[in-house]
């Protein structure tokens, strides 16, 4: 009963405590219970004061608008204070004018948008009246809520300043008023058709069930299964859910970086407003990353650390499958603003204080929720494999018998479970600063911007090489096995990818290189983002030797590894030239940083997992892939590729910025303005976006490929490709729980004397017994 | 017409060379071996005796290790000792500017939701100017042509950053703090500034007129 107690009186808190919260919302009341939600200035309202609202032309505001047009608006106040003739006085009037519908945008340095109101700025705190465009909405009433201050001037906020409020309301044209049907909007659709698209995913899958015994098809055997999958610890399935969910989001992401291309195709598009390209690219970066690459991770790590290291499960598996669980929920919420065409408008990066005061959709403190989850989620899978890969290797496993995926997943685990807080603790300063008006990132309240940016890539960088440090892993397992060799410089591969992972934290600043940072600073990042191309080198000349006198045998996982290869170093190469401080401040921002770091993220890290789904598919599901379409895949998803990322970074080099929803090139009324981009980029930009539907579309080969081979494929063997892992030893599928007894690893190696010193010895775990062949 | 300025060209040029170099030898080595090693009539021979579960020989060769530890360190050292110097072309010292015994002129740029508001300050008319280009209603800067100026960057809202394309000159524009851009226009005519970092809605269209003459 002791427990009850305690949970009612959290409860009885928790209720006490969001009675007393502020409103969500800072506006219009304000949280200082000024009844205003003007902060400034007197109590209560004055009746000498007259606000007025007009056009800019001097007549009175229509009764009715016509939908999408722009009109420009006048207004301000007579009478109070300001009225009086006090010589010197300083600032004489203030404002603050919300709408409930469209969109209002400042026309002079005198009006200036600040938390989605407009309001006056230091400069328009000496007039009286002021103007503006309000651009209309595309249907229903629109109510105007304007707030006068008029202050007498003497500079000091006080008593003595009068102010009033008035509401104006205007109705679309037609009389249609709420009634008008307004036209569902293009991201609406989309994203209610990948909500319909994982609705026929659940028939699907009973379907599949059903199928599976159609005789005895009932709920009473539904129920378990299903359950079984929903409720499994297993290492297995839940490495199986996270590859599901990571390739369900990889088309999700896909699909918007296709409207994103259709968009950019010709130089003034309209395929997209605006707000949607911006709500695109921003949610395009946090699937792909956080919802499409690290789960497909997350799969593979699953699926193969217990295995590569002889443990039944990881150390947690409960932890495991709460940290699986979590993305689901982390992802809806993230999504959800779109569903309402108000989805995160900010960036993946999510700069303030664009985020926090500058972005009016409620979608982006959804987005900010959500990604609070995913720190939540991502730090427990990182105790949970930091935990396995210390505690639970088998016999003969040292430190330096690891395989050297498991050891890229180790690597990546503990950069992440490092700069993953600092992350999370952005995030709740900027959601705070969105839900309740706290000033972490409000610069008029002494907040500092360049504070999130710091926070943001002393993760974001690490996260990164996170993603792209199992792809080194994925490729060392397969090249090696593909040359019939053993991996060349197991040792040098170790320990370049704990540099590698040292090093991701003392880098960060070079994305910041353009935020005013002192010259220093700048030198000293620049040289120690140089630096990482040693490590990574060292890596891709062990490949290289790997493959000296082997006997390379190709397969399409192979095809992929050797791609990866070459887009890789490419990536890599394209990657010296921003650190280069007075290169960057021309190539910052542009396409020739989106070319780069598509590069290094498409080239390394998703070849690396393609890689990884035809090298270990069979052992995950017992049948072979069909090989003929695996190298189709190869082909057409190589070729688009190049077409698609290559280009781009020419557009850089012209000066092409990033994040624009549209661009401009020589022609028409800019014709005489040197800077905008040559003629040949509309052309370019249309090839890309030809090319990324042939990568986009090459993938559903692969989908097509697993789906059929699973009904259809050859029976796998237990070591197909002729592995030594341990993954290779037990059938496939392997069975549950995956080893029936803990196997031991023999060492073909003498080892030296001496061996093993001080620091392997303290990570060594205490039943560690030496194994000698 | 190379856009980005003299520093980042003549930069380009020296590690688009050495980009060559080193894309020739990996693609060249990585090429012969995917041919020369690769498996002939199909056979997969078992060349260093894997078996599963045992641990393969090791397999490395120290001075080879070292080689492509060291040849890429000296690189880089050299890539970086060749970048410090255009630093100070891109961020002069303020006290060793100088022309015609004027050092620079300082005008203000302040980024807001979504237009520049250039600010001359005291300066000459010929010296700085600002205006609205009548073809395109954005705003316009006019300067002189082979001055040295210093662009003293802010924002009233959210982050900006103007990009003097044809310079390849870019700053964060960050609220409540200043930073400097310096540029010194080479060649008349009108030029774009664009909005380089994220700040909204119609962050494409946030273009100002940089107008130079003689």
């Amino acid at each position: 009963m002791k427990t009850n107690y305690r949970t009612i009186a959290f409860l009885g808190i928790l209720v006490v405590a969001l009675m007393l919260a502020p409103a969500l919302d800072a506006r219009p009341t304000g949280i200082n219970n000024v009844p205003s939600g003007c902060s400034c200035h007197s109590g209560s309202a004055s009746s000498d004061v007259s606000p007025f609202l007009t056009l800019a032309n001097g007549s009175a505001l229509p009764d009715t608008y016509e939908a999408d047009v722009t009109y420009s608006l006048a207004f301000g106040f007579t009478g109070g204070p300001a009225e009086d003739a006090i010589p010197d006085r300083i600032n004489t009037g203030g404002f603050n004018l919300v709408v409930s519908k469209g969109t209002l945008t400042p026309t002079d340095e005198f009006t200036k948008i600040l938390a989605g109101d407009l309001t006056h700025d230091e400069v328009g705190n000496d007039q009286q009246s002021w103007t503006a465009d309000w651009t209309a909405p595309s249907g229903g009433n629109a109510e105007f809520r304007l707030m006068v201050n008029s202050v007498n001037g003497d500079n000091l906020a006080d008593s003595d300043d009068h102010w009033a409020q008035a509401t104006y309301s205007i109705s679309a044209a037609g009389g249609a008023g709420d009634q008008m049907l307004e036209q569902a909007r293009g991201l609406t659709v989309l994203m209610s058709g990948m909500l319909l698209v994982f609705i026929l995913l659940v028939i699907s899958v009973t379907y599949v069930f059903y199928q599976k015994n159609p005789e005895s098809f009932s709920w009473e055997t539904f129920a378990p299964w299903i359950a079984g999958w929903m409720t499994s610890t297993d290492h297995k399935r839940i490495g199986t859910l996270y590859f599901i969910q990571g390739l369900f989001f990889f088309l999700v992401g896909g699909v918007i970086a296709l409207m994103m291309r259709v968009q950019l195709s010709q130089p003034g598009n309209d395929f997209l407003t605006k707000d949607e390209y911006n709500q695109f690219f921003t949610l395009h970066g946090t699937v792909m990353i956080f919802l499409a690459a690290m789960p497909l991770i997350n799969g593979f790590a699953n699926w193969m650390v217990p295995l590569q290291i002889g443990a039944k499960d990881l150390a947690f598996p409960r932890l495991n499958a709460m940290s699986f669980w979590l993305q689901p929920v982390s992802a809806t919420l993230v999504l959800s603003g779109v569903f309402s065409g108000a989805g995160a408008d900010v960036g993946w990066t999510g700069y303030q204080p664009i985020t926090t005061w500058g972005s009016t959709h409620p979608g982006a403190t959804m987005w900010l929720a959500g990604q609070i989850m995913l720190v939540a989620s991502s730090t427990l899978t990182g105790i949970n494999f930091i935990a396995t890969v210390a505690t639970m290797r088998a016999p003969g496993v040292g430190w330096l018998q690891i395989p050297l995926f498991t050891w890229s997943i180790m690597i990546s685990v503990l950069m992440l479970f490092i700069s993953i807080p600092a992350f999370g603790i952005g995030l709740v300063q900027a959601y705070l600063d969105r839900t309740i008006a706290t000033g972490f990132y409000n610069t008029g309240a002494g907040g500092d911007p360049l504070l999130w940016a710091h926070l943001f890539w002393y993760f974001g960088h690490p996260e990164v090489y996170v993603v792209i440090v199992p792809a080194f892993g994925i490729v060392s397992e397969v090249l090696a096995t593909s040359a019939r060799r053993a991996i060349f410089g197991y040792k040098s591969m170790v320990y370049a990818m704990a540099v590698i992972g040292l090093v991701a934290f003392i880098v960060y600043g070079h994305h910041m290189l353009t935020s005013g940072m002192s010259p220093g600073l700048r030198f000293f990042m620049m040289l120690s983002t140089m630096a990482v191309a040693v490590p990574t080198g060292i890596k891709i000349f062990n490949w290289l030797k790997t493959m000296h006198g082997g006997s390379l045998v190709y397969r399409t996982h192979t095809l992929w590894a050797l791609g990866f290869l070459i887009t890789f170093t490419l990536g890599g190469i394209s990657g010296m030239f921003f650190p280069s401080i007075a290169m960057d401040t021309h190539l910052h921002e542009t396409y020739f940083v989106v070319a780069h770091f598509h590069y290094v993220l498409v080239g390394g890290t998703v070849f690396g997992l393609f890689s990884a789904i035809y090298y270990w598919y069979p052992k995950m599901t017992g049948r072979m892939l069909n090989e003929r379409l695996g190298v189709l895949h190869f082909l057409i998803a190589y070729i688009g590729y190049t077409g698609l990322f290559w280009p781009m970074h020419k557009l850089g080099l012209w000066g092409m910025t990033r994040r624009h929803h549209t661009y401009f090139i020589q022609a028409n009324e800019y014709s005489d303005v040197i800077g905008t981009l040559p003629p040949e980029a509309a052309d370019w930009n249309m090839f890309i976006t030809i090319s990324a539907f042939i990568f986009g579309l090459s993938a559903l080969i692969m989908v097509y490929n697993m789906i059929s081979s699973l009904f259809n494929g050859q029976k796998a063997p237990a070591d197909p490709w002729g592995g030594w892992s341990f993954e290779w030893m037990v059938s496939s599928p392997p069975p549950t729980p995956s080893f029936d007894e803990i196997p031991t690893l023999i060492d073909m190696n003498e080892h030296a004397e001496g061996e093993g010193n001080w620091l392997m010895k303290m990570m060594v775990p205490d039943d560690y017994e030496e194994v000698k062949d | 017409m190379a856009v980005g300025g003299v520093p980042y060209n003549e930069l380009f040029d020296i590690f688009w060379d050495w980009s060559v170099v080193v894309g020739v030898i990996t693609f060249g080595w990585l090429i012969h071996h995917t041919f020369y090693y690769r498996s002939k009539d199909g056979e997969v021979p078992n060349i260093d005796d894997i078996q599963v579960g045992v641990f393969p020989k090791h397999y490395h060769n120290a001075i080879l290790e070292w080689t492509w530890i060291i040849i890429p360190s000296i690189l880089i050292v050299y890539l970086a000792w060749i970048s410090i110097e255009p630093t100070s072309q891109v961020w002069p010292d303020p006290d060793t500017v100088g022309v015609e015994g004027v050092d620079y002129y300082e005008v203000g740029i302040t980024g807001q939701q979504w237009f520049w508001i250039f600010d001359c300050g005291e300066l000459d008319v010929d010296l700085c100017d600002t205006g609205v280009d009548t073809d395109t209603g954005l705003t316009t800067l006019i300067v002189k042509k082979d001055m040295v100026y210093r662009f003293n960057t802010t924002s009233n809202d959210v982050i900006h950053s103007p990009y003097f394309v044809q310079w390849g000159a870019k700053e964060d524009a960050v609220p409540g703090i200043y930073t400097a851009i310096w540029v010194t226009p080479d060649m008349t005519g009108k030029f774009f500034i664009d909005c380089a970092e994220y700040c909204g809605d119609d962050h494409a269209y946030m273009t100002g007129i940089l107008v130079v003459h003689d």
